[in-house]
């Protein structure tokens, strides 16, 4: 299992519009610290691909518009995620059973 | 026998034939005596402008007159240039440096005039902006009886602006083209050297058909016969394109005017590649783009490509470049993070089990 952060890749705030991150062995997970994107406020593209979160998803910005995870590792999306401004989700081969436990709106 | 008029068309001109006779029969589909306009259309180093040269040497002589115009993104440029060209027209088919033009719009008026009285073939090659085709060959009917115009670009809607009768598509090589157009150059020779097959099968995967690639790539590896070298130069070329390629694909992006536009190339190069066209539109427009138009203004220009199912597509090449633009822009606006960097952060990290990509695109 590798465990690391991109912490040291994101010390300052960036205009980062999007973020491709794709592991391609599945057999091991990559997790990520979910804190790493704190500075990323301006992220509206987001593309994971073999990779899991670690931590609180509210520091996900709330400006995503495309998420795009394959792999998706949880059952439905976490309540702390802001996602009034997701206009298009693409999680295939996840293990999603219902989109939202509560309605955000 | 050679003609001593003949045009260079390429060292090793793979593939040449076949599309040559395709334009050919284009040409000859004109049942009445109408002129006829054929647009050749197509991604940079694709071959339009070798086939173009074949398709010349093959037909001109069965013209009363013929002019083929090189380069016109670049001769195009310098003011007095663009006389020169309409110049350069006018005295191939009247083979006279008697009638001067001094003026773009004079020089209309002249060739307006004349270029009617012969028939004539005609080649304008890379042709960018309405200003050229509007000075360089008007409407058909400047054009005489019988007479074959030819106009290479990588802007498709110049050639509906121009309604010409036909356009040509230059599709990329298929893999047994590339094969052997990469071995000519880098074996001088058909087949690969002994324990090269591998390694080139690679090149050609890399290369995505496109014959610009596969010329550039392969004069570099002629000199080079270690297998340790070639798989370096491989890895090397997926993470930075090489310049020679690059810089004759970038002549398209550049060339958008609109930096929407641009963006939206980017944001496709970047993520959006083989998704639904109206999932990337929504998206897109939700990000404050417009890309009903930018989408359609990106296919006219050959950056992208709309697939039967409505998927969009891009060439690799294409999409390594645009990767690059926004690499070497985070360099330059002092950003800290580069692709390359942060690659090879990540293998160190996974003790090279793990391939991993990680790309950012920064609002530049």
């Amino acid at each position: 299992m590798f465990y690391f952060t991109f912490h040291f890749v994101f010390q300052s705030t960036l205009d980062v519009k999007g973020l491709t991150i794709k592991m391609s062995r599945m057999d091991s997970t990559t997790y990520l610290e979910t804190k790493a994107f704190e500075k990323m406020d301006k992220l509206r593209l987001l593309q994971l691909s073999g990779v899991q979160l670690d931590g609180d998803y509210k520091y996900l910005s709330r400006d995503i518009r495309w998420l795009s995870w394959h792999g998706f590792p949880l059952k439905s999306i976490p309540s702390d995620f802001h996602q009034r401004s997701l206009v298009a989700v693409d999680l295939k081969y996840s293990n999603l059973e219902r989109v939202w436990r509560k309605s955000q709106v | 026998m050679l003609d001593k008029t003949d045009l260079f068309v390429a060292d090793h001109p793979v593939g040449v034939e076949s599309r040559v006779q395709d334009v050919i029969e284009l040409l000859n589909s004109q049942k009445s005596k109408d002129p006829l306009l054929l647009g050749i259309w197509g991604m940079g180093g694709i071959g339009k402008t070798t086939i173009a040269k074949a398709v010349y040497n093959k037909i001109r002589h069965d013209f009363e007159a013929k002019s083929f115009l090189f380069n016109v993104r670049e001769v195009w440029k310098l003011d007095n240039d663009k006389v020169s060209l309409q110049q350069q027209l006018l005295s191939d088919i009247y083979k006279t440096t008697q009638i001067n033009i001094n003026t773009v719009e004079s020089g209309k008026k002249i060739l307006e005039e004349r270029l009617c009285k012969k028939r004539i073939f005609l080649v304008i090659d890379d042709v960018t902006k309405l200003d050229q085709l509007n000075a360089l060959c008007g409407n058909r009917k400047w054009f005489g009886e019988g007479s074959r115009i030819i106009i290479t670009t990588r802007d498709n809607d110049l050639l509906n602006k121009l309604e010409v009768d036909h356009v040509y598509r230059m599709n990329e090589m298929d893999d047994s083209e590339s094969l052997e157009l990469f071995n000519w150059h880098a074996f001088k020779q058909p087949i690969p050297s002994e324990g090269f097959t591998d390694l080139s099968r690679d090149v050609v995967k890399y290369s995505g058909g496109l014959p610009l690639a596969l010329q550039v790539i392969g004069c570099f590896l002629f000199t080079r016969r270690r297998e340790a070298e070639w798989k370096s130069v491989l890895d090397k070329l997926k993470l930075i394109p090489n310049n020679e390629v690059l810089e004759k694909l970038k002549i398209s992006f550049d060339g958008l005017s609109d930096d929407d536009v641009k963006d939206i190339f980017l944001d496709i190069a970047f993520f959006f590649i083989g998704m639904d066209r109206e999932d990337i539109t929504k998206i897109l427009k939700d990000c404050g783009h417009f890309p009903e138009i930018g989408i359609s203004v990106l296919v006219q220009q050959s950056l992208v490509t709309v697939d039967r199912k409505n998927n969009i597509g891009m060439h690799d090449l294409l999409r390594d470049m645009g990767r690059e633009i926004v690499h070497k822009k985070s360099k330059e606006v002092g950003k800290e993070p580069s692709r390359l960097w942060r690659y090879e952060d990540v293998q160190k990290l996974s003790k090279d089990t793990v391939r991993s990509d990680f790309m950012l695109l920064l609002s530049l």
